[in-house]
């Protein structure tokens, strides 16, 4: 029994070591975003390998989204005669959640990994130490760029990713279930508010920096060898999704209550 | 005037439960090449980054051209930085830049020079460790004698007055060991730095050093110069190196 709760006072200590070296990183970035700095090269390499790099992934998964969204919705409106309105409830629930969740969820696997995988090799091989060395804050040449380049392009990639969901819908709506492509297109803009591109976007943004500063923290946070390098990107996958799940649904209830 | 650029004092440094530095003391002239020799694993490369203030210590003071950077914040210890290079054991060469980029790296984000200038200088300074035609390459291409010389040459290029060398022969070929040495002693007298160098190998300690430090204990057991600690190898061997040395 005291070996039981040693153990969860170990982990609930561990738990609250790594909130608050999440939060330190947050406010470290920020502050180092806003310093001078001649590393924008830097950025503009990693907002293409967010954004750039995953539209691919990201423009399959929309289509695919689109297609079994419009697919389920219209096969259980089609018994009360609303099919026509397959367009509208595609487009509120791409841009609102569908959109920004998938987004959230692919860029946390594939670029969240990514990014811990590579600034925990860094620490490894005494780069990070090197960076120091150089009169460099790690902070501004690792962590601002990846952060700005999630925070910018993951909202850019919850646009691409409404805009291929929605014609993924399209394409069921009008080649299976039949429904006119005026009819669609007209609910579409019919039914999608500003408030649901605004919400779609703006979780997209605070996914982006979930997603850089949980993995750039964790890559960070490295120590040893490569054994801690495997679970510093399981690490950043896994509690990068938890963690946007989380914020889902609480940003979820919040734009539904403005 | 002969002064002590480096200066170290009583310093203490725990890891855990394992007392890693215990007390110790330490002066490097300026222009002096000293090397800390002691096992693998002692605690050398800790004590090399107290120096360059990459880990805090317990107690104690570090003077670096007589300012304690013990007490420093972090914005007057890039400063402080700007006086050193540092050869990392592995070379900690940024592997997603090129040769060039990884040299040109201080200049570039610390100096206003220009694109034609900073060029020039990295061939300047690759020529010095004896790298040509190389800039392009990328850091994967590079042998570890390569990479080697590649870190010396990125550190160098801000003409620090202090150079930090950890391990620099080890991961290197057996052939390419002398040429490492010989390197180090050539750019010391050529560049009329203070180096610091740490390593386990007393043969590679001789060919290189002014003075030798015997690190033993977390402490400086023996400062000697090249000549009196060959005289009194057998001894050093056995008393603080376990004979590992050779």
């Amino acid at each position: 029994m005291k070996e039981i709760v040693e153990n969860l006072g170990r982990q609930a200590l561990a738990f609250l070591r790594h909130l608050g070296g999440i939060f330190l990183l947050f406010f470290s970035t920020i502050y180092w975003t806003f310093q001078p700095s001649r590393l924008k090269k830097n950025i503009f390499s990693q907002m293409v390998f967010v954004g750039m790099d995953s539209l691919l992934i990201i423009g399959v998964t929309s289509l695919l989204i689109g297609m079994v969204t419009a697919w389920q919705t219209g096969i259980a409106i089609e018994q009360f005669g609303a099919k026509t309105y397959i367009g509208g409830i595609v487009a509120v629930a791409i841009a609102r959640e569908m959109a920004p969740l998938m987004v959230g969820l692919m860029c946390a696997g594939r670029v969240g990994s990514s990014f811990a995988a590579e600034i925990g090799s860094m620490k490894v091989n005494e780069q990070i130490d090197a960076l120091k060395t150089l009169a460099v804050e790690p902070v501004q040449y690792l962590v601002v760029p990846r952060f700005l380049a999630c925070l910018v392009m993951m909202p850019v990639l919850v646009i691409f990713a409404n805009v291929i969901g929605l014609f993924g819908g399209w394409l069921v709506a009008t080649r299976n279930l039949g429904v006119d492509s005026a009819i669609y297109i007209n609910h579409v803009l019919s039914f999608t508010k500003f408030k649901d591109l605004y919400a779609g976007l703006t979780k997209a943004a605070i996914y982006g920096i979930i997603t850089s500063i949980f993995s750039c923290y964790r890559g960070l946070e490295v120590r040893g060898g490569s054994e801690d390098i495997s679970r510093a990107t399981t690490f950043a996958v896994v509690f990068s999704c938890l963690a946007i799940l989380v914020a889902d649904y609480f940003f979820s209830v919040l734009f539904n209550l403005m | 005037m002969i002064f002590e650029m480096i200066k170290i004092q009583n310093l203490y440094k725990k890891f855990g439960g394992h007392e890693v530095l215990s007390g110790l003391d330490l002066e490097v002239k300026s222009g002096e090449l000293m090397v800390i020799i002691g096992p693998s694993g002692c605690g050398k490369s800790v004590l090399l980054k107290h120096i360059i203030g990459l880990v805090s210590p317990d107690s104690g003071a570090i003077f670096i051209d007589g300012i304690d950077i013990t007490n420093l914040s972090e914005a007057k210890l890039k400063k402080i930085r700007f006086l050193f290079g540092m050869v990392f054991q592995g070379g900690a060469l940024f592997d997603s830049l090129t040769v060039e980029e990884n040299v040109a790296f201080g200049l570039r984000l610390h100096t206003d020079k220009s694109e034609e200038e900073i060029r020039r200088i990295v061939k300047e300074k690759l020529g010095l460790v004896g790298l040509e035609n190389i800039e392009d390459r990328r850091i994967d291409e590079l042998s570890g004698g390569m990479r080697k010389r590649v870190a010396l040459a990125r550190a160098i290029v801000m003409n620090p007055r202090i150079i930090l060398y950890d391990e620099p022969t080890t991961g290197v070929d057996v052939a390419m060991i002398d040429n490492v040495n010989r390197l180090i002693r050539d750019l010391q007298d050529r560049l009329k730095v203070t180096s610091v160098v740490v390593t386990h190998d007393l043969e590679n300690a001789y060919k290189v050093a002014d003075r030798i430090a015997v690190f033993h204990s977390g402490r400086i057991a023996r400062i000697e110069t090249v000549e009196k600690m060959r005289e009194m190898e057998e001894e050093i061997l056995q008393k603080y190196m376990g004979k590992s040395a050779l």
